[in-house]
């Protein structure tokens, strides 16, 4: 690497101290050589400067929006992000990240940085405007209180229409415990409650514009890999459905109302349905954005709830688990539409929803209990309550996503993450689940269990990873998802086509790629790392990840999901969800197995589950691990 | 003389290779800013702008643009004969 050349990476950090003011810059390289950008930079970061005390809305906490070496290039799918900040929404609070899509990312870096580290508490609500290094903390007096929809449109009005925003509603200012980050009309960082902390430090938006670009180390080898990739993913079958899978009433709804797709930045899968029915704002729609629509609500409810949501800054895939959660609590006479004002009897109305999101944004009445999180209202609730939410909500406050009861790899995924873990991790699910099995076979790219087991062995080392139902080197399974996940997230790739596990395109054996994102690092920064490296990077970040959680108090007893998940069976698997001869429950004795197994992989002591001092040392992590040994934990 | 035009406007998903591969090609870095065809895509209304400068040479006949998107948006537009 040539000193004073970079390639991939811009170079620069910016840090905003709002509390004094101050701006300044540092090198990304500092820490970019050994945790990448994205997700891998965002724990390295909170590892240095958000101490386990430090509370969610202290103004010490940071919130941390950084994008990796591929963000903005050729490569496809580069219009990814990562936030990272000590997140409220995951219960107990913790370190942790959460993806944004669009093409704020790229434009950030066009703008001259890899980064932006925000950091104490402006007075007053502010906008951070950045343009070509140029950066200004203005007076957002007039945009505090404004949904998302017209915070933004106010911003590109005044400021330009090419300026890139993220943007929080009245839910964020709020601090409702799962707001998101919003950026354009449908790319949230949500789950976390990110949108929470930069209400906390009263930024209500970012808008950024630059006209640089990112260099290229090898760019022939560069633009070689990167058309190799886009013919593997390019025309996906998750384009027709944009990510609502193959779900009738998802597609019935395109069907009716999809005017086009649209693309995050250097997409070429473009997986998201542009909405337009008359009377009502246009945006775009995905996966949990159907959310009113799997409720059972009729198109224009259905997309009046996604509309809204948005526009208050809701996490939907937060708001769909606990409207299922509360309707179940309403059923059983738990609670009551005359105490709560909600009606619960109308859930699929306008009415419904209008009052709910309202009442939860704006913190009223039984609202306010909602706005502090799920776990913490069920526990204002009442036991029975309590019991209901573990239905859907298996650990740490993140409601279920993929059957953790079922799969024993999700399960050891959702056991040893602080988040919903599948979420920037579907590298499983999308082999196994939905190309291996629920595709409907005729589509091209489904997969015969012989095929999904050749894809399992390249993917995760063992084919036995292709046995869903089994907790047989399922342990593996997880450590190399987790692994490879953080190098993706790290990158910044897009978590639902990368590594390229099979390709749609590449009959007849749906061969894909698994090794690409690391050539199109290698190609993109020239940094020169071979596979087993690369691996060791991945392992590098999620260990430090695991020394955060430790620090923050996480111990082999955390390392599990709610007792709930290994008593009671599944009654009622998702529509999608494979119909099995007899419920799924999860099983106690094989999963603890299985979390032993999963310790010694990871190198990890079996009593604590915290990584050992020898696997810290050889992942260059000598500094963690004198620190973990000073404060007793190893 | 020979030209890169928007084929189908209403097709295009915003997502801005074109402009990437431009500017990776003519100016060896991803610089959209320097990219002779430019994408607006308004995110409100999803109106989308495609616009291409009149020193689009084409990239001397590979028109990287035109393989590159990923919708078929852009295509070739051969100069007219006249009837004389």
């Amino acid at each position: 690497m040539i000193a004073n050349e970079l390639y991939g990476w811009v170079g620069k950090i910016l840090r905003i101290d709002l509390s004094s003011g101050k701006v300044s810059e540092e090198p990304t390289m500092e820490r970019a050589r050994r945790f990448i950008g994205g997700m891998g930079l965002g724990t390295k970061i909170m590892w240095d400067e958000i101490k386990p005390e430090v509370a969610p809305f202290d103004p010490e906490n940071r919130l941390l929006l950084l994008t990796g070496p591929l963000t903005g290039t050729l490569a496809p799918t580069s219009g990814r992000m990562e936030i990272c900040t000590k997140a409220p929404a995951v219960d107990p609070p913790s370190c942790t990240r959460s993806g944004l899509g669009g093409a704020f990312g790229p434009e950030l870096k066009f703008a001259g940085y890899d980064g932006i580290i925000i950091q104490g508490k402006a007075e007053k609500p502010v906008l951070l405007v950045i343009e070509d290094g140029n950066v200004k903390i203005e007076d957002a007096n007039h945009l505090w209180g404004k949904d998302t929809y017209i915070t933004q449109k106010e911003i590109l009005h005044e400021y330009g229409e090419d300026f890139k925003t993220v943007c929080i509603g009245p839910a964020g200012e709020n601090l409702v415990d799962f707001a998101a980050i919003v950026s354009e009309t449908g790319y949230t960082a949500a789950k976390s409650g990110m949108g929470a902390v930069m209400g906390s430090k009263n930024v209500k938006a970012v808008a950024v514009k630059g006209s640089g670009g990112v260099k290229i180390a090898r760019r022939k080898e560069f633009r070689d890999v990167c058309w190799h990739v886009r013919r593997l993913i390019v025309n996906h079958p998750v384009r027709k459905w944009t990510l609502g899978g193959p779900i009738e009433s998802s597609v019935a709804f395109l069907d009716k109302y999809r005017t086009k797709n649209n693309a995050c930045f250097n997409c070429p899968v473009s997986c998201r349905g542009w909405i337009e029915m008359s009377g009502m704002d246009s945006g775009e729609i995905m996966c949990l954005a159907y959310y009113y629509l799997w409720l059972g609500a009729g198109d224009r409810e259905a997309w009046e709830g996604k509309l809204l949501s948005d526009k208050l800054g809701l996490c939907q895939f937060t708001l769909y688990d606990m409207i299922r959660w509360l309707k179940e609590c309403y059923e059983l006479g738990i609670i009551t539409e005359k105490d709560t004002e909600i009606p619960w009897s109308k859930i699929g109305t306008s009415e419904f929803i209008n009052v709910l999101l309202s009442k939860i944004a704006y913190r009223e009445g039984f609202g306010d209990a909602l706005a502090k999180g799920a776990s913490k209202a069920a526990q204002s609730i009442g036991p029975e309550a309590v019991e209901l939410y573990k239905a859907y909500f298996p650990a740490r406050n993140q409601s279920e996503h993929y059957s953790v009861r079922a799969y024993p790899v999700i399960l050891m995924q959702w056991a040893t993450d602080n988040r919903d873990p599948i979420i920037d991790a579907h590298n499983w699910t999308s082999l196994v689940y939905w190309a291996g099995m629920f595709w409907p076979k005729s589509q091209k790219g489904a997969l015969t269990s012989e095929q999904t087991r050749a894809r399992a062995r390249e993917a995760f080392g063992t084919e036995k990873a292709a046995d869903a139902f089994s907790y047989e080197a399922k342990a593996q399974t997880a450590i190399v998802i987790q692994n490879t996940s953080r190098l993706k997230n790290s990158l910044v790739l897009c978590d639902w086509r990368f590594p390229i596990t099979t390709s749609p395109n590449n009959p007849p054996d749906y061969r894909g790629d698994p090794d690409a994102d690391r050539r199109l690092y290698c190609a993109a920064t020239g940094d020169e790392v071979d596979k087993e490296e690369w691996m060791k990077m991945g392992e590098r970040i999620f260990n430090l990840e695991r020394a955060i959680m430790a620090r923050e108090g996480r111990r082999k007893k955390n390392d599990t999901v709610e007792d709930y998940y290994f008593r009671v069976p599944e009654e009622k698997l998702a529509a999608f969800d494979l119909k099995l001869a007899s419920p799924p429950v999860a099983d106690l004795k094989k999963f603890e197995q299985m979390r032993d197994e999963y310790y010694k992989l990871r190198g990890a002591n079996l009593e604590t589950g915290v990584p050992t001092k020898e696997k810290l040392e050889e992942l260059e992590l000598s500094d963690v691990a004198i620190e973990l040994e000073r404060l007793g934990i190893i | 003389m020979a030209s890169v035009s928007v084929a189908n406007v209403s097709r295009c998903v915003g997502c801005r290779t074109c402009e990437v591969i431009c500017s990776f090609t003519h100016e060896g870095e991803c610089r959209p800013a320097l990219s002779k065809i430019r994408v607006h895509r308004e995110p409100f209304t999803g109106e989308t702008r495609i616009e291409i400068s009149n020193d689009c040479d084409l990239c001397g006949g590979k028109m990287e643009c035109v393989r590159w998107c990923p919708v078929g948006v852009l295509k070739l537009q051969k100069e007219e004969l006249s009837d004389s």
